[in-house]
Parts: structure tokens; C-alpha cells; sequence
């Protein structure tokens, strides 16, 4: 449990091993930002999983794809710092309880049940925002979050 | 004009004891609809310059003050007078629900 505490200050006492998070990149703690950027490789593990989940539950990415980046890489922020992709559209008491009960994670069951997404990353065709799109590179994202 | 950011040291001041309406915007970093909705809120902010004082709240700098008043889902713009909440308003809403809700309190 050394390093489990060593890691960042979230997981020290919460006794959850197998969920642990990795480390964050020590390339980032010299940077003063309001948000912490998440790892390359959870930003692409969620793009994929987002490219698959839209096309196997007949949602499309919003119109407007900045919105789709924004979420993908506060889902991935979210898996980097807790060890699951909660939806990064609520606010939450306990971010790391309720990461671990499961609920909001990504995807969500309101988003399971009734296709409900109200971050806006999978949307029904009515919707009044969605794009023609069930694809997004990680060019994309880069460019469309890159005056954040 | 941009919408400044309230913490939990200015909340009473700014929000609670303003004088106007004030609109306060509850919104957290990475929440792709939160980008859709601040630049109509931007519009809205000088549209009712001098009527409606408008802020935002960072929900994961200020977590407590979200709490407090119960932010599930982000966006989520709510409305105070005379330091009591009045309206809230969920989801990124089209221009017109915002400047309904605003009209009731001015």
C-alpha cells in the first residue's frame, strides 16, 4: 500500500488496489492549470470505447464535436484519477464512492436503459443536436479542446 | 463582459446579499454541454447589465457551495433573489428558457 499512497493524495485510505489509478504523469505537476490534462492513453481508451458504444446503441456525437472532446477527456481525467470513466457532467458529494457504486460510470444506466445522455456525448438522431457522426480521431480532440 | 467565477469566500457577498438578481452558473471543466450554454450566457450577462449580476461556480473548486444546494447534474443555472433560490435550470436549455425565467425576477 506504499505506492497506492504515494500516488496522489485521493487514494490514501481508500483501500481499493485493484482500481487504483496510476500515477499521474509527473510531466504535468510543474503546470499551473485549473484542470489536470488526462493521460494520452485513457484519452484514447475513451475515444475508442465512445467510437464503439455510439455505433452499438444507434446514438450519434453532438454537431458540435468540441462538446464530444470535452467529454471524452473528462471521462478519461476521471479513469486516470479514480480508476473509472464517471460522467463528467455531475457533481457529486463523493466522486470516489460513487466511482466505486458504479451508477454514473460511463456508460451510465440511464444511458443503458433509456438512452439517456445528458453530458450530450450520445444522442438519439431526434435530437435536435445531434451530428451525422459516430466517429472522432484523436486529431479532433486535440484541436477542438486545444484553446481550453 | 465574462461571467466571474464565485468561490465559497465570495458567495454570501456576491450572490446572497446582492442587491439585483443574480444569475449563478454551476458548470465543472471537462462538461462538453457546459461549453454550448457559456457563450449564450456571456450574451445574456450584457443584456441585463445592471439589472442581473452573473457568475459562475466552478462545482469542483467549490464543491461545498454545490452541495449545499443540492447541483446533480451540470449545467445547471440557478436564479437567487434576496439571498433565497428562486429557479433552477438543468441541461444546456435554448436562449428563450433562460430569458423566460430571468423575466419572472427582475
Amino acid at each position: 500500500m506504499k505506492a497506492l499512497q504515494a500516488s496522489t493524495s485521493y487514494n490514501v485510505g481508500f483501500g481499493i488496489s485493484a482500481a487504483a489509478p496510476p500515477p499521474r504523469p509527473s510531466r504535468h505537476r510543474h503546470v499551473i492549470l485549473a484542470q489536470v490534462e488526462p493521460t494520452e492513453k485513457s484519452v484514447e481508451i475513451m475515444r475508442k470505447f465512445s467510437e464503439q458504444y455510439a455505433r452499438r446503441s444507434g446514438t450519434y456525437f453532438c454537431v458540435e464535436k468540441g462538446v464530444t472532446s470535452v467529454v471524452i477527456k473528462g471521462l478519461a481525467e476521471h479513469k486516470d484519477t479514480l480508476g473509472a470513466p464517471l460522467c463528467p457532467c455531475r457533481h457529486y458529494d463523493d466522486k470516489y464512492a460513487e466511482a466505486q457504486q458504479g451508477f454514473w460510470n460511463c456508460p451510465c444506466v440511464p444511458m443503458r436503459e433509456r438512452k439517456e445522455c445528458h453530458c450530450m456525448l450520445f444522442l438519439t438522431p431526434d435530437n435536435d443536436f445531434a451530428g451525422q457522426e459516430q466517429a472522432i480521431t484523436l486529431e479532433e480532440i486535440k484541436e477542438t479542446t486545444a484553446n481550453m | 463582459m465574462i461571467f466571474a467565477g464565485v468561490t465559497e469566500a465570495t458567495w454570501d457577498s456576491l450572490v446572497l446579499e446582492s442587491s439585483s438578481p443574480v444569475l449563478v452558473e454551476f458548470w465543472a471543466p471537462w462538461c462538453g454541454p457546459c461549453r454550448m450554454i457559456h457563450p449564450l450566457k456571456d450574451k445574456l450577462a450584457k443584456q441585463y447589465a445592471g439589472k442581473l449580476n452573473c457568475y459562475k461556480v466552478n462545482t469542483d473548486e467549490s464543491p461545498s457551495i454545490a452541495t449545499k444546494y443540492g447541483i446533480r447534474s451540470i449545467p445547471t443555472v440557478m436564479i437567487f433573489k434576496n439571498g433565497e433560490k428562486k429557479d433552477a435550470i438543468v441541461g444546456a436549455v435554448p436562449e428563450s428558457t433562460l430569458t423566460t425565467s430571468i423575466e419572472k425576477f427582475l
